[in-house]
């Protein structure tokens, strides 16, 4: 017979494997179940049961998205266990360059980085940091509200 | 024709080459092997590929029709004997095998597979400062190499006066003649003393014979330049 199936811990079983942040729909696409609110009511438990444990790991939200993290001062002391940076080098310097100088055109970033600007760029809006606005021939670029809360940062 | 390709197979070398020659050979092919009238794991795979190449090789007319058809044989008679493959893995019975072994019988757990791929590590606050002072420099860098790439160099160009100098070099010549009233370039370089003096020298002289006031006669390349007045 198959063992009870317990949506808490597979919800922590996903967060725990998946390479991104899920959201409450993904969860609701794993675990099967369609009560919205059900599911995000477990994940908020999970989130409390981790903030109360009080350990290395926590569960964080991003734009209404979930993923494990680790809590300083262990994160940068394992940090090369990890795969690599979520951010890729080159993309991370325009996303820098963005969140000093907001609303800047896209054309400026490709003057400043290169042709390269326009994959970088296509990395940062799929991963949802910087968002673009049609303007003349080029684009203006902004950092989200995501990028705000990934680096709990305000922008200049 | 059914009765040709029996007696073929009945003979202790199959004859794969006239045997694909009937038009039927195929359906005749796998009744022959159902019926047990032909092992395919008597017939050597190897000896096929072998007389294929031999018929190519014998071929006058290019006809591969027949060849083809023996490459189509050989396939039909792997998957023949592919199929005679028992393929169910033979159960054993460890505890009876144990108990003839010297060795003792240990049960062991399956082995399980343990998930965890390493997860992509979270960029920190200070990896985007670092990555901001990047992109300042760089900024930097390309601001100073634009600045230096829009500068103005100042291009000092010294006036010479061309109709002086060919006078100056006509005179030279003039003073230099010898008996036969002739100059030699190497002579009238040496006595010139000029800053660049092949050229200094060389430049009036093609003036002066453009406008026919001198000859200059180089009977041989590269060699001497005699130059006379006109």
């Amino acid at each position: 017979m198959e063992e009870q199936i317990d949506y808490k811990k597979l919800i922590e079983a996903a967060l725990f494997m998946s390479p991104s942040a899920l959201g409450t729909q993904d969860l609701c696409n794993i675990t099967g179940m369609a009560s919205f609110g059900h599911v995000e009511e477990l994940v908020k438990k999970l989130v409390a049961e981790y903030k109360e444990r009080n350990g290395a790991m926590e569960i964080i939200e991003i734009d209404k998205k979930y993923m494990f993290s680790l809590r300083e001062p262990y994160a940068s002391r394992v940090s090369r266990f990890a795969s690599g940076p979520d951010i890729g080098k080159g993309s991370l310097r325009i996303l820098a360059y963005v969140s000093k100088n907001n609303n800047v055109m896209q054309s400026e970033l490709v003057k400043l980085f290169g042709e390269s600007t326009y994959e970088h760029m296509k990395e940062l809006v799929e991963k949802g940091f910087v968002e673009r606005k049609k303007q003349g021939r080029s684009r203006r670029i902004s950092v989200t509200n995501k990028f705000k809360e990934y680096f709990n940062v305000g922008v200049q | 024709m059914r009765e040709t390709a029996t007696s073929m197979v009945s003979v202790n070398r199959f004859d794969i080459e006239s045997f694909v020659k009937e038009a039927t050979w195929k359906d005749i092919l796998v009744d022959l092997v159902k019926k047990n009238e032909l092992n395919p794991w008597e017939i050597d795979i190897i000896d096929i590929v072998g007389k294929y190449v031999d018929v190519v090789k014998r071929m006058k007319v290019l006809d591969l029709r027949v060849p083809a058809n023996i490459i189509l044989a050989s396939a039909i008679l792997l998957r023949l004997k592919s199929d005679m493959l028992e393929l169910e893995e033979r159960v054993v019975d460890e505890s009876a095998a144990a108990e003839n072994s010297t060795r003792p019988y240990i049960p062991v757990d399956g082995l399980s597979m343990r998930l965890r791929l390493p997860p992509k590590r979270r960029v920190s606050l200070n990896e985007l400062i670092g990555a901001l002072e990047d992109a300042m420099k760089l900024k930097e860098y390309r601001e100073e190499k634009i600045a230096s790439d829009a500068r103005i160099v100042p291009m000092i160009f010294t006036r010479v006066d061309v109709e002086a100098e060919v006078e100056t070099v006509y005179s030279l010549v003039q003073k230099n003649l010898d008996a036969s009233k002739m100059v030699t370039f190497s002579a009238l370089c040496s006595i010139a003393k000029r800053d660049d003096t092949l050229l200094d020298v060389f430049i009036p002289l093609l003036f002066l014979a453009n406008k026919n006031r001198i000859l200059l006669i180089q009977e041989a390349f590269f060699g001497e330049i005699v130059i006379a007045l006109n």
